[in-house]
């Protein structure tokens, strides 16, 4: 893994948080985890197809997710429904890939997304068929102030 | 002028969020109507006066470029201010929008500051009395 794809993964995320003004998120460095993630509740994957291709994934538990909604609203949302806690993670991981695709990418679309997917389980991990052994592989710890944490995993090969 | 505001994108979430904006952004609302994908905008565009679109790109169904290019298909609406929200934003895709008619494109995460940008060459930023556009209220921390 090139440490740049790494930065740029990590920029994104912070780009996505800081912009919506409604968390500062600290990361830690990439991790390697073979069994399943704690505290996990929810996660959202974007598909990247092109001259790139893989997996983004957005990991957290349902209490991060409705962190980020009542944050998001402004608190004008109420109490999140189970859908609508499904459709924050989405979109953090839909606008985390859009981030991260313009910064890769910003003249030619070396790749292109998929609409976000999102799975409801715990401790989940990404697997990616298109991968080789050596493919580059990123588990990215991200914490809050509150010392939630969540997780962004990128799996990718290039053509 | 009080906006008739459409705003099109398949989560629930950012429509809530843009509709936040919208109004941060200072301008003077009428209503709001919200459709999940392309087809479902132009079906309230058929039967209802809107005065702003603003559209996420990619969407399940009718994406937001196929949309466009079907709205200014229809003579009645080839002058209606339309901006892409979206995530999309390489050049290539932006230009696509824009060779479609699309009025701006503000590329998602945004600030209230980037809508104020696309909608002020359109006049839709409501006025005081003097013709001075009021400062938008951009205090909220929580603005996106």
């Amino acid at each position: 893994m090139k440490k740049r794809n790494y930065e740029l993964l990590v920029e994104s995320t912070r780009d996505v948080f800081e912009t919506m003004s409604f968390m500062e998120v600290i990361q830690n460095d990439p991790i390697t985890v073979s069994a399943e993630i704690p505290g996990i509740d929810i996660t959202a994957v974007i598909c990247i197809a092109g001259e790139i291709s893989g997996m983004l994934g957005v990991h957290c538990s349902k209490q991060f997710a409705a962190e980020c909604f009542d944050m998001m609203t402004g608190g004008e949302g109420g109490a999140p429904s189970y859908q609508q806690l499904c459709d924050t993670v989405g979109e953090l991981a839909n606008m985390i890939a859009g981030t991260l695709k313009r910064r890769m990418s910003s003249k030619l679309d070396l790749f292109d997304l998929s609409l976000p997917s999102i799975s409801v389980s715990s401790g989940q991990r990404l697997f990616y068929t298109g991968a080789k052994d050596d493919f580059p592989r990123l588990l990215v710890p991200f914490v809050l102030a509150n010392g939630e944490k969540f997780y962004v995993e990128l799996l990718y090969h290039r053509r | 002028m009080s906006l008739h505001i459409l705003i099109v994108d398949d989560s629930m979430l950012i429509r809530q969020v843009v509709k936040k904006v919208v109004r941060q952004a200072g301008l003077d609302v009428a209503g709001f109507l919200e459709a999940a994908n392309g087809q479902e905008a132009l079906d309230i565009l058929m039967k209802t006066p809107v005065d702003l679109v603003l559209s996420d790109i990619n969407m399940p169904g009718m994406d937001g470029i196929e949309m466009l290019m079907r709205l200014r298909q229809i003579e009645r609406l080839q002058e209606l201010p339309v901006i892409m929200v979206t995530t999309e934003g390489s050049e290539e895709r932006i230009n696509e929008a824009m060779d479609l008619g699309a009025s701006g494109y503000v590329l998602k995460p945004f600030t209230p500051e980037r809508l104020v940008e696309q909608l002020g060459p359109l006049g839709l930023l409501c006025k005081r009395e003097d013709g001075v556009e009021p400062p938008p209220d951009f205090s909220d921390p929580t603005a996106f």
